[in-house]
């Protein structure tokens, strides 16, 4: 029986009885046990399967900062309310529920043990409270169904088709029939209550007191035995809701927060390096098995909000890829395999290796098909975006590595890059002795001249062979050196950072590239590096520790920032024109340099700055990332250009950029879109070297770039610089 | 003792090619020198009465051999027979054609004769009474002098680069027995294929036109189509051609499209960005049209245009038929 | 099918050829060594066919100790086994001679077919294919760019100016690879790895009881003419500018 017995609830001295006409507490027991039991059996065999694949990986370590992570992507919702629409309707049911769950256990608690203070003004705040939370459960579902089955966001989708399941609908019909029955059962014991029983404070709860008052007419006799079947309803329905969980979408009630807990503690974008390219028998990931087990658990927490497909320059651009579908997929394949696997585990003798039967589908080309794997810019900002902080990138890098190392599968434009790289130490395959070639005339000593120098400025394929890249690379020499910072180069001794290669999946050609290079660095005790390129920047700072290449790595906007704020850089003139800052993915999401290049924009007299719709975090990758400068993009539209047009609607007379990749995607991008006229995409360092005003007509442009104005020349460069 | 200049004259449907008359005159030059004589070895069927033009070149005798055995190339029996009469003859020199079936008979030659030769010549001398045969190596990077001390001192000549001068001398006809038989072909020519179209795959073509974004549209590649027609060349693109749709990815050159190392590359309309330069910068020759000065094409270009080019390839039409 | 690759390792295309002060060659250091690229068409054809035939593929290359990486780099790619012909009297070899001692050593095994590059991108003479024929005295077709082996006997198509020869041969016979013959393969990673581990023959002269005696010598390099910087042509007339670049075209680069 109910412990505490029955109070005399009166004004001054509110309550309610709980349990109130359901005398069924054995019933409902037994019920209960029932349901937690198809719950515990459900989480049980899910358990049983995410052991059942999946290499082994520690993500337990550090647990304060993975409270962190659990506090703030899953308890405030930080991520889910970077889009604010969908991040409201998610709050409303995610607080709602919680505090009704919240609420719920107080009530069990006053039935079974008693509550001293669930009575009077305790009471009536806890009422209200209820009922605030429970109609922001019911708005949220009503803007759920609003927005799955009414508006139907592409997100909800993929390529315009709906991806909704009958899961979706049950479950927002579980959610919604909860509440509405609360409410009903409410109304129902409000009617009786106040009517009968004088509960003058019915009105705090509110909701229920509206929907008793049009109950007029009912007996209240009649009105209690419909609060009883009211009453099995709801409980059936919550039960139904607990059972459920293991074996819907609700899992992510589970899976979301031990995702957000087990998060990457990694720098971002980080990729494992391979090991042991020796002894290892397979590379990358080629079936489920090479995944770890906490990458297949990603697809487990995945809720398909989409938010990933949102911001995808592959998936937006008309191209198979979406990172949804991609977990999706992986997800889809996992179940099937999953069992299988497990039942194999489980028939094999003690000791004995399972005899596991051979997947009916290749995981590498056909779950997850070719033009997805390689649509892929590697920008980052379905991780970035994820809520429950899934790792896309890894696992399409992952399985990049298997066709490429392992089955020598991929694109033939990416093996020319590779073999360049190879051969040349650069991606276009330009003689590898032409690297030191980018500017002789300013005089930059390499290290091997004088390494006594503060900086390593590490130029990069781009600045060292590009003849556009070399205008930037210039651009920064000078910079520096007015600024009097004192660098040096490696000249022919600096190679390829790698970057494409590995996130193309050619990690054996990039720990190749990468020792090299670090064992030149290390060589002239080098300590500090600029990049002018976010991809080498990126490497060097994040990947090359692995390999004992431990340098204190920075972007030039960071540098530029920094001499403009300490004066060093000055500028004589002011510039006009709108400008827009286009956030490189390396550089931005990948390193959190995005208020850098910023200023020095801003330092610049006259300089007026516009951001694009997508910018910062959600910046729009210029399509060259992840290995995609180097290969053809020929289904949907050309990222560059959608890029550009975002640029155009800003109405930029500028796209500032800071990488060389992005440089040459938007001026290509303007060259399609018919705007040299009216447009310009220049790189930041030149921007800065142009404001400084130090460089007027008497400047040409670097050797070689012009053609000479007369015919032939005495004084006229031959063809190719003859190096030193 | 070895005498003599000898040249293995090449015909093809019973007409002398031009460059038989390059390997007569360079013949006639160094046999000149040498105070020796010039024989050239004609081989085919019904050939006979083209030695008189071989002649008129500087050559006093021509061995030939006339049967229908020839009347197709084919190693097996060109080899043989041109290995027969060298060897009965002895001569201290032997030029061929670096042609395409001159490369094949004259390296197949070399083994037969078990000899030495200088490959695909620019340039012939005599020192000390030893042929002294000039060439590139390292794709025109070096150039080796090179001798041979086998017998005879065999060397290709590149054609179009020695000149064919008018030194009329006998040209005699002698006849050889090749004693060769349909029997000894092992390698047949199965079939001549025409090429109707005249087109190489870029990749091999040793002329190519191409045509950028500076097109602005496919309809105005006739007279890129009609420029590469004229020089036997075959049509290539930039990117922002193809990803517009005016040519199919198949003509794309670029890092990534084909890679390409002609002899003449001709570029209409492209800006030359760095993409572009790394799939054609290895050819030999390039020449740019552009009305962009700026275009770092020219930087890359041995001939540079700055002007419209609707104007300008059009004329390269005109005048590259005047001479073709 | 017992397939034969021949290969040679040269300079990379891009690298840097700089004549040695007295020009007796080029100076070797700096310089990143490859397999030469007409000889990975014959190593990839080689390769499709042993896959579509079955069989094994050697390859054999004459060179100083680095050509060993080239050799790896074929295994790499899939062929089975390698003979490396070491020898100092043979580095730099005239192709007779270099032909000579690959035939020493290919008359030492069973083949069927042998592949070969149609030139070397470093000496360019473009021989070695048709010497090695005449030494085994087996037929070949030479510069192919479309190879069909079956029944016995290869059919060969050969570009020759303005048409197509279809050449059909019996076996064994010499074929030499052209660009567009194939697309060579990336080596995979586990290749790379097993090539390690593959068997290379090393042999020198005396083991292949040939002769060194060189029947051609370069005398000398030289480095090329220093190359005009580029023209403009400058002007109004736009068929005058035109005229111009031809009559450039054919008397000063000779290319048309």
């Amino acid at each position: 029986m109910a412990h505490g017995a029955k109070h005399v609830y009166t004004v001054g001295n509110e309550g309610r009885e709980v349990f109130w006409n359901a005398p069924y507490e054995l019933i409902l027991f037994a019920f209960t046990a029932v349901a937690m039991a198809i719950f515990a059996y459900g989480l049980y065999r899910r358990w049983q399967l995410w052991k059942a694949i999946g290499k082994p990986e520690d993500r337990t370590d550090n647990a304060g900062a993975r409270i962190q992570s659990l506090i703030s992507n899953g308890l405030f919702q930080i991520k889910t309310f970077r889009d604010v629409y969908p991040g409201i309707m998610h709050a409303l049911i995610f607080f709602g529920f919680f505090v009704l769950i919240f609420g719920a256990a107080i009530d069990a608690t006053q039935f079974h043990i008693g509550l001293p203070f669930f009575h009077g003004s305790f009471y009536l705040w806890f009422s209200l409270i209820m009922e605030i939370f429970g109609l922001a459960v019911l708005l949220g579902v009503v803007i759920a169904v609003y927005r799955r089955y009414i508006e139907k966001p592409d997100r909800l989708g993929y390529m315009g088709t709906p991806d909704n399941t009958a899961d979706d609908a049950i479950v927002l019909t579980l959610i919604g029939s909860i509440i509405v029955t609360g409410f009903l059962i409410e109304a129902l014991r409000l009617y009786v209550n106040v009517n009968v029983d004088g509960f003058t404070w019915g009105m705090w709860s509110f909701v229920g007191y509206a929907l008793s008052k049009t109950l007029t007419g009912i007996g209240y006799d009649t009105a209690r035995v419909l609060h009883k079947w009211m009453w099995w309803i709801h409980t059936f329905i919550v039960l139904g809701f607990i059972a459920y969980i293991p074996w819907s979408r609700l899992l992510h009630i589970i899976t979301s927060p031990a995702n957000q807990y087990m998060m990457s503690l990694k720098p971002k974008g980080y990729l494992e390096p391979i090991g042991d390219f020796e002894t290892a028998e397979s590379f990358g990931v080629g079936q489920l098995e090479d995944f770890t087990w906490k990458q297949i658990f990603d697809s487990e927490a995945c809720t398909r909000c989409g938010r990933c497909q949102d911001g995808c320059p592959a998936y937006l651009s008309g191209k198979p890829l979406s990172p949804k579908k991609v977990i999706q997929d992986l997800k889809t394949y996992w179940l099937e395999r999953a069992p299988v696997v497990l039942a194999a585990q489980k028939a094999a003798p003690e000791g004995e290796e399972p005899q596991i039967p051979e997947p009916e589908k290749l995981m590498v080309g056909e779950v997850i098909d070719l033009h997805e794997l390689w649509a892929c810019t590697n920008c980052m900002y379905c991780i970035e975006h994820c809520p429950v902080c899934i790792e896309h990138v890894p696992k399409i890098v992952g399985m990049r590595q298997y066709k490429v190392l392992m089955e020598a599968d991929f694109a033939p434009e990416l093996q020319l890059t590779y073999r360049n790289m190879e051969n040349n130490s650069n991606p276009w395959g330009i003689g590898a002795h032409l690297r030191q070639d980018w500017a002789p005339e300013l005089g930059v000593k390499t290290l091997a001249e004088d390494a006594n120098v503060e900086y390593l400025f590490y130029v990069g394929c781009s600045g060292s062979f590009d003849d556009r890249g070399k205008k930037v690379a210039v651009a920064l020499a000078k910079i520096l050196k007015e600024a009097g910072v004192s660098f040096g180069v490696l000249g022919a001794e600096e190679g390829c950072c790698g970057d494409s290669a590995m996130r193309g999946g050619n990690e054996y050609l990039y720990q190749i590239l990468a020792q090299t290079n670090i064992e030149v660095m290390s060589g002239y005790g080098v300590k500090k590096i600029i990049c002018m390129c976010p991809h080498g920047y990126n490497a060097l700072k994040k990947d090359y520790p692995h390999f004992g290449g431990n340098y204190e790595v920075y972007h030039h906007t960071e540098i530029l920032a920094d001499l403009i704020a300490q004066g060093r850089i000055t500028f004589k003139k002011s510039v006009e024109g709108l400008f827009t800052y286009h956030d490189s993915c390396f550089l931005g999401r990948y390193n959190d340099v995005y208020d850098q290049p910023r200023n020095a924009l801003k330092a610049i007299p006259g300089l007026n700055l516009v951001e694009m719709d997508r910018s910062y975090a959600k910046s729009f990758c210029c399509g060259a990332g992840g290995a995609r400068m180097w290969m053809e993009e020929d289904i949907g539209e050309r990222i560059n250009d959608m890029r550009t047009d975002q640029a155009i609607a800003v109405n930029a007379g500028t796209i500032a950029v800071g990488c060389p990749f992005c440089l040459t995607m938007m001026a290509d991008g303007i060259k399609d879109r018919e705007k040299e006229e009216s447009m310009d995409a220049l790189d930041i360092a030149e921007i800065v070297w142009n404001a400084m005003g130090i460089e007027e007509a008497a400047e040409e442009a670097p050797s070689g770039e012009a053609p000479p104005a007369e015919e032939t020349s005495e004084a006229e460069a031959p063809k190719e610089e003859p190096s030193e | 003792m070895s005498k003599g200049v000898w040249i293995v004259a090449e015909q093809r449907d019973g007409a002398l090619r031009k460059v038989s008359f390059e390997l007569a005159s360079a013949a006639r030059k160094l046999a000149d020198e040498l105070g020796d004589e010039v024989g050239a070895v004609l081989l085919g069927a019904g050939v006979e009465g083209l030695a008189p033009e071989l002649g008129k070149y500087g050559v006093d005798k021509v061995y030939v051999a006339d049967d229908a055995v020839f009347a197709q190339y084919t190693t097996d029996a060109y080899a043989a027979a041109v290995a027969k009469v060298v060897k009965e003859n002895d001569p201290a020199i032997l030029l061929l054609a670096a042609s395409v079936l001159g490369k094949d008979l004259s390296s197949r030659l070399v083994g037969k004769l078990a000899t030495g030769m200088a490959s695909d010549c620019v340039e012939l001398k005599i020192e000390g009474g030893k042929l002294i045969a000039k060439r590139p190596m390292y794709a025109g990077k070096t150039f080796g002098e090179v001798s041979v001390s086998g017998s005879p001192q065999m060397a290709q000549l590149r054609p179009n680069v020695f000149p064919a001068n008018e030194n009329a001398k006998a040209g005699e006809v002698v006849k050889f027995d090749a004693g060769v038989s349909a029997a000894d072909i092992k390698a047949k020519v199965a079939e001549v294929q025409q090429d109707t179209s005249g087109k190489v795959d870029l990749t091999e073509a040793e002329i190519i036109v191409s045509g950028g974004r500076g097109m602005k549209g496919p309809e105005n590649y006739n007279i890129i189509e009609e420029l590469a027609d004229v020089l036997g060349a075959t049509v290539g693109a930039s990117r922002a051609a193809v990803d517009a749709g005016w040519r199919p990815q198949s003509d794309q050159v670029g890092q990534t499209g084909k890679v390409v190392s002609p002899n003449l590359y001709i570029a209409c309309g492209i800006s030359g960005a760095i993409q572009h330069l790394a799939g054609m910068s290895s050819s030999k020759y390039i020449v740019a049209v552009n009305k962009d000065p700026d275009a770092p094409i020219f930087a890359k270009a041995d001939y540079g245009i700055v002007d419209d080019l609707f104007k300008i390839v059009p004329e390269l039409t005109t005048a590259a038929k005047k001479i073709m | 099918m017992n397939i034969v690759a021949c290969v040679k390792q040269v300079p990379d295309t891009e690298a840097l050829i700089k004549v040695k002060p007295d020009g007796s060659g080029i100076e070797e250091g700096g310089i990143k060594w490859v397999m030469n690229p007409y000889d990975e068409f014959g190593v990839e054809e080689a390769l499709k066919l042993k896959e579509k035939l079955g069989g094994e593929v050697t390859v054999v290359s004459v060179g100083p100790a680095r050509t060993m990486e080239t050799i790896r780099t074929a295994l790499a790619m899939g062929a089975e086994k390698g003979i490396h012909i070491d020898d100092p009297a043979l580095y730099n070899a005239d192709a007779y001679t270099t032909a000579n001692a690959l035939a020493a050593a290919i008359k030492e095994i069973p083949y069927d077919i042998i592949f070969c590059g149609q030139r070397a991108i470093d000496g360019d003479m473009g021989q070695v294919g048709s010497i090695l024929a005449e030494l085994l005295d087996i037929p070949q077709c030479t510069i192919v760019t479309k190879l069909d082996v079956g029944d016995g006997k290869a059919t060969a198509v050969k570009p020759i100016e303005g048409a197509q020869l279809v050449l059909e041969t019996s076996l064994p016979c010499v074929i030499t690879a052209q660009k567009g013959l194939n697309e060579p393969r990336y080596a995979s990673l586990p290749g790379i790895m097993k090539a390690k581990k593959k068997p290379v023959d090393v042999k020198n002269a005396a083991a292949l009881g040939i002769s060194v005696e060189p029947k051609a010598k370069i005398e000398k390099m030289t480095p090329p003419p220093a190359r005009p910087p580029g023209k403009i042509i400058e002007g109004e007339d736009p068929a005058a500018k035109a005229a111009e670049v031809i009559r450039l075209l054919r008397e000063e680069a000779k290319v048309i």
